[in-house]
């Protein structure tokens, strides 16, 4: 790629090439941050931007702490036995399998949870059709759930001898949850409006209280 | 008179100064952006990226069905973020959902690409071709896309646009052997390396700053507790440590480092760019526990394969 370098004028019309490619990279990056130039970069800048994906999406997790764990749970009547499914199941394994679910599983409940019109049912709809196609099941029930951070103040007042419960109901939150219809093919969810006045979503249940035993029983809440 | 002359001399002197300045500048800016560089780094990161690249393709072998299939757990609307601009991010794959044997067929292409980028064969059309497939799943999946793919498909676009196959490849050994009547390619310095180093150097390093950035925006990483948040996720972390529950100072300290380490990469590697090893060294040495504890390994290992393009050839010697 010499491209006859040795020019002056070639050599200022690669100047110039490098200032708008670099400006493009900053704007990209700054508009990552800032709903204006957001705007500006998605009407404007996009035909360069975005096929290079220098257009960083607002939720690409930079920081890397800003996805918090997030589940699909999803039950569904296969051959009259009632399946019960995790998504990601289990722990982290060493693949990008798991890594791509539980990016998917936090983002169907990022969508869900914003009330997006055109989107909010989009992944989780995909997602129940995809598993109850393959089981053959025609009616079902998926969740959405975020497992909340445990902040790190709480675990250093643990007392000693006190152990840590992940599965502790008080850290999932239901941010959507729809009974599943799959017809020739077609998947529909209907949205299951939970009662909001039972139990708020960030109050720490009792023990006693119904419900609260295990994750997919947590609090429930509905989308605005 | 005399104060007179004085001003007029001034004023030359000013006139004469401002092209001086603007000459200066330029040359310095000539000097910078068109002095020839060994393509040696960008040709060792060409192998690198090429083998995680095969890596990258191989992780879709067991679940290809089920990401771009007929009933795909991503759904086709949300490959970007409006529906009217879904040209901006082209897939192939769109198109193929229920066609599984092209599926297949273009995976396996996309694996040759790859494995034709690492080896250095045809390497420019392997590295248009290895960023035309990476793209088509990339934007198929944008929906799950993290802060690898960015970086991925900038190192690609720089690896396509620079010499990347001047040396280690084999096409250094047998085409350029034979243009040359018999004699081995010399891979010399030229001005084209020279500008795609620079500005993937810039734009790695901005990457790295601006993540950084992203942490200084979180309260958690300001507070320390970034590191325990990463920990407590037994969803994404590869390791698990809860004795360090006890200790947040460490957390904090470590916390503050990655922090220190993204924010004045820039000045590490442009201020202090003498040695690239010291710096792979201490970029293992911080990723490699950001990496455990955050299950991003695959980001980690990017960045550190991409940063081979720092440094000169005899660094690695």
């Amino acid at each position: 790629m010499e491209f006859g370098l040795a020019s002056r004028s070639v050599r200022r019309l690669w100047s110039a090439v490098i200032v708008f490619h670099l400006t493009m990279v900053l704007v990209g990056w700054l508009s990552c941050k800032s709903a204006p130039l957001r705007g500006f970069g998605q009407s404007y800048l996009s035909w360069y931007q975005s096929p290079f994906w220098l257009d960083v999406d607002p939720y690409t997790n930079w920081e890397i702490t800003g996805e918090p764990q997030a589940f699909i749970d999803l039950s569904f009547d296969s051959g009259g036995k009632v399946q019960k499914l995790r998504l990601p199941s289990g722990v982290r394994k060493a693949g990008e399998s798991h890594h791509r679910l539980r990016r998917l599983a936090y983002q169907a409940c990022l969508q869900s949870e914003e009330g997006n019109p055109h989107f909010s049912a989009a992944t989780p709809q995909a997602i129940a059709a995809h598993y109850m196609n393959a089981a053959g099941a025609e009616k079902g029930r998926i969740a959405c759930i975020i497992h909340n951070d445990r902040p790190l103040d709480e675990m250093l007042a643990l007392q000693p001898g006190e152990e840590v419960n992940h599965m502790d109901p008080y850290f999932f939150r239901t941010v959507y949850e729809a009974n599943a219809t799959l017809f020739d093919g077609a998947i529909s969810l209907i949205k299951v409006e939970a009662n909001r006045s039972r139990v708020s979503p960030m109050a720490k249940p009792n023990s006693e209280q119904p419900g609260s035993e295990s994750p997919s029983g947590a609090p429930s809440r509905s989308t605005p | 008179m005399k104060p007179t002359s004085k001003k007029g001399s001034g004023a030359t002197n000013e006139m004469q100064s401002k092209p001086v300045a603007v000459d200066a500048t330029w040359n310095a800016w000539d000097r910078y952006w068109f002095t020839p560089l060994d393509p040696a780094p960008l040709c060792r990161a060409r192998v690198a990226l090429g083998l995680f690249l095969i890596y990258w393709f191989c992780s879709f072998n067991a679940d290809l069905q089920a990401w771009f299939g007929t009933d795909s757990l991503a759904p086709a609307a949300l490959g970007v973020d409006q529906p009217n601009m879904q040209w901006l991010k082209p897939s192939l794959h769109y198109y193929l959902a229920n066609k599984p044997a092209v599926l297949w067929g273009l995976h396996l292409a996309a694996l040759g690409a790859a494995g034709c980028l690492a080896l250095g064969l045809c390497t420019r059309i392997a590295a248009f071709a290895a960023l035309a497939f990476a793209l088509s799943y990339m934007n198929r999946l944008a929906l799950i896309a993290g802060p690898l793919e960015p970086v991925l498909v900038f190192c690609l676009t720089y690896l396509l646009v620079g010499p990347s196959g001047a040396r280690y490849s084999l096409d250094s050994l047998l085409f350029a052997k034979r243009l040359r009547g018999g004699e081995a390619a010399d891979p010399r310095a030229s001005t084209g390396a020279g500008i795609v180093l620079r500005v993937w150097r810039i734009h790695l390093a901005g990457a790295i700053l601006m993540m950084g950035v992203s942490k200084l925006q979180s309260g958690v990483w300001w507070t320390g507790e970034a590191p325990w948040l990463l920990l407590e996720r037994e969803q994404s972390r590869l390791i698990s440590a809860p004795f360090l529950a006890n200790s947040p100072l460490f957390m904090a300290i470590f916390a503050v480092t990655v922090i220190i380490f993204e924010m004045t990469f820039p000045l590490l590697v442009f201020v202090w760019p003498k040695r690239a090893l010291p710096l792979c060294l201490l970029q293992l040495a911080i990723y490699t526990p950001l990496a455990l504890i955050s299950g991003e390994v695959w980001l980690y290992v990017l960045l550190i394969a991409a940063s081979l393009i720092y440094g000169k050839a005899s660094d690695y010697a």
